[in-house]
């Protein structure tokens, strides 16, 4: 399928990088909820998140882009409804719209918790800035791709930019 | 219903939201914007009465005092922006799907539509000087979107020089923010005019400048206005449709707030002399162009100066003539559009030398484009007629006998140049390949053109109602301090 001439790859980037994206992810998530009193939140946490899909590129090329388990405005659209709710759901308990409720939870070893409903909001940030990381990605892979295809001189495919995929596969 | 004025944001928020996560199947997305404009809509028609009956309406967000949480107020003026806006975005998101041009079937149009809605009304409702500012942006990004959409190089180029202005104006627009709150330490629009009044005038003067420039770029007026008859050309018809019924007038909407109830009698004369500019400006452009939407969109800018005067010239009788002036141009200018955007849909053009005839291949697409052009231009019987009248009055009664005289110059240039639309497209005889009934081929964009177009008509039927309903508005937004305090919760 990938017959296309590609850059070279540094074997020792790709296992880093493969090695790493559990971690950074975690430190994506990390962010995400030390944000309530620190700084981080739901945008630094994404655009981690961000950082990781641009280093898989870096490693495994465009393939690693087109390869993505979901559609990325797909994401964009979870993320926002999950924001958008949480700041809705307190109108049906009688307060206002964006309010947060605030729980004292008692874990067993670690103690008393503090858990607020506007974390939801954070997390629906967090993945509504992954999602529009991974969507500018997929949109300059297709850039890249029709561009490539005017360079070669082969039959590109007009009128569908968002069908880059199939015809690589058609042929 | 303590929720109340945030779901006119949050409706239109999660309406994007849903749009995105249907993104592959476009008839659920037009399914899903359809319902929430028709719904913003209706409730923001249920908000005017009962903001005009009972009282201003506000809403704090997010359970924190009033001075720092996010505050929605309606008065007359939101509540009536609201509702002009919100049936402009609803009745042109139908026409949009009627032309189902390239540009509405992309998965990321329906989204930043709703999201436009958002911003907009979020605009018009902020009821701090720093929500206005967000609003703005979220305005401004969604028209990022929909103005480039299509990806072609002329949007390219005229979206750069959007994109690239609206920056600008935006890093004015929180500068003065930031210099607001420095200088008197809140940003609530209820507070603001008592403590900019305490303000040496100095002070005051150079802050109402830094807004103004802000939003007189917004605005489109001279000299800050070149980009828009540049970048609104190149969207397609129903963009471009709502660009010009709405968007300046966000801009106009502000400086309305701002003049009139923080900054009473500064800057008169320098306004008075930008609406002039603007005025003559924006129809000697217009007169100059071949292009039915390039003549539209100059005409855009030339009708803010006479917005601009009435706010210029101040006083309750002046701004009520603007408020209604508002009201009857954003259904005008919309419906101009509108009828370019049939036209174009035809005929694949909107240049007037390769159009012709138009009006004997169909009759009442003339009579479309007839009314509201008349309207626009201020001739009797037709709604522009009784705004400019309310503005020409005041301005006699203030003694500023030139800007009265430059209005109806100006108004006798507008007719001119709708004259050249019409004598360039609709005149002549019609190339007897093309087929007669322009409007059968294309019902529901038809449909929605002359739901406009009676609305338009409406206006003007109701003239009597809805000016008096502005003198009330006008009444409000005199300078002083109880005008935007609300009564609470509804």
């Amino acid at each position: 399928m990938n017959a296309r001439p590609t850059v070279t790859r540094s074997t020792i980037l790709s296992l880093t990088v493969s090695g790493l994206t559990p971690v950074l992810v975690l430190v994506a998530v990390f962010v995400t909820f030390r944000g309530h009193n620190a700084p981080g939140g739901g945008f630094a946490g994404g655009l981690i998140v961000g950082i990781v899909l641009v280093l898989r590129y870096l490693t495994d090329g465009t393939d690693a882009v087109r390869r993505l388990p979901v559609d990325p405005i797909v994401v964009i659209g979870v993320g926002l409804l999950l924001a958008v709710a949480t700041g809705a759901v307190p109108l049906l308990f009688g307060s206002s719209f964006l309010e947060s409720a605030i729980w004292k939870v008692d874990v067993p070893l670690i103690g008393s918790v503090k858990v607020v409903s506007s974390a939801v909001f954070d997390l629906g940030v967090f993945v509504l800035v992954s999602g529009v990381v991974a969507a500018i990605l997929v949109a300059l892979v297709e850039a890249d791709d029709e561009a490539r295809r005017g360079e070669t001189g082969e039959p590109g495919d007009p009128g569908a930019p968002g069908d880059a995929d199939r015809t690589e596969v058609d042929r | 219903m303590t929720g109340g004025l945030a779901l006119f944001v949050a409706a239109p928020l999660a309406g994007t939201a849903l749009c995105y996560v249907f993104a592959r199947n476009t008839a659920l997305q037009r399914a899903v914007a359809v319902t929430v404009t028709l719904g913003v809509t209706v409730a923001s028609v249920a908000l005017l009465v009962h903001v005009d009956t009972v009282g201003p309406v506000t809403t704090s967000m997010g359970g924190w005092p009033d001075a720092i949480s996010i505050t929605f107020v309606a008065d007359r003026l939101a509540a009536l922006m609201l509702v002009v806006g919100n049936v402009m975005m609803f009745a042109v998101l139908v026409y949009a799907i009627g032309q189902g041009a390239r540009d509405e079937r992309s998965p990321w149009y329906a989204p930043a539509y709703l999201a436009l809605v958002a911003g907009v009304s979020g605009a018009f409702l902020a009821g701090d000087l720093f929500n206005l500012f967000v609003c703005f942006e979220i305005l401004l990004m969604a028209s990022y979107v929909l103005l480039t959409l299509e990806g072609n190089d002329d949007q390219i180029r005229s979206g750069t020089t959007y994109v690239v202005l609206n920056v600008v104006e935006s890093l004015v627009l929180v500068t003065g923010v930031a210099l607001v709150f420095a200088t008197t330490g809140t940003l609530s629009m209820a507070e603001l005019p008592d403590r900019l009044a305490a303000l040496p005038d100095g002070v005051a003067l150079g802050l109402s400048l830094l807004l103004l420039i802000a939003f007189g770029l917004k605005a489109a007026v001279f000299p800050l206005f070149s980009w828009l008859p540049d970048s609104y050309p190149a969207a397609p018809s129903p963009v471009s449709a709502v660009f010009a019924g709405l968007l300046t007038k966000v801009g106009v909407y502000a400086i309305l707030r701002t003049q009139t109830q923080w900054f009473p009698d500064t800057n008169r004369t320098l306004l008075l002399v930008v609406a002039a500019a603007t005025m003559v400006v924006g129809v000697l452009g217009a007169i100059a162009q071949a292009d039915i939407k390039r003549i539209l969109s100059f005409h855009i800018v030339s009708q803010i100066g006479y917005m601009i005067a009435g706010i210029a010239l101040g006083g309750v009788a002046a701004v009520a003539a603007v408020v209604f002036y508002v009201v009857h141009h954003i259904p005008v200018k919309t419906s101009l559009f509108l009828v370019d955007g049939v036209v174009e849909q035809d005929e694949g053009t909107s240049q007037l030398d390769r159009l012709s005839g138009l009006a004997r291949r169909s009759g009442l697409l003339a009579v479309l484009f007839l009314v509201p052009a008349l309207s626009l231009a201020g001739l009797p019987p037709f709604s522009g007629f009784v705004g400019k009248l309310g503005i020409v009055t005041v301005g006699l009664d203030q003694g500023e006998w030139w800007i009265v005289a430059v209005a109806l110059t100006v108004s006798i240039l507008t007719l001119v140049s709708m004259m050249k639309i019409w004598t360039g497209a609709f005149w002549g005889a019609a190339p007897e390949r093309q087929r007669v009934g322009v409007l059968r081929h294309h019902p529901l964009m038809a449909a929605v053109t002359w739901f406009v177009v009676a609305l338009t008509i409406g206006v003007a039927l109701f003239a009597g109602p809805i000016y008096s309903f502005a003198e009330r508005t006008a009444d409000d937004l005199r300078p002083g301090p109880a005008a935007t305090t609300g009564t609470g919760a509804p």
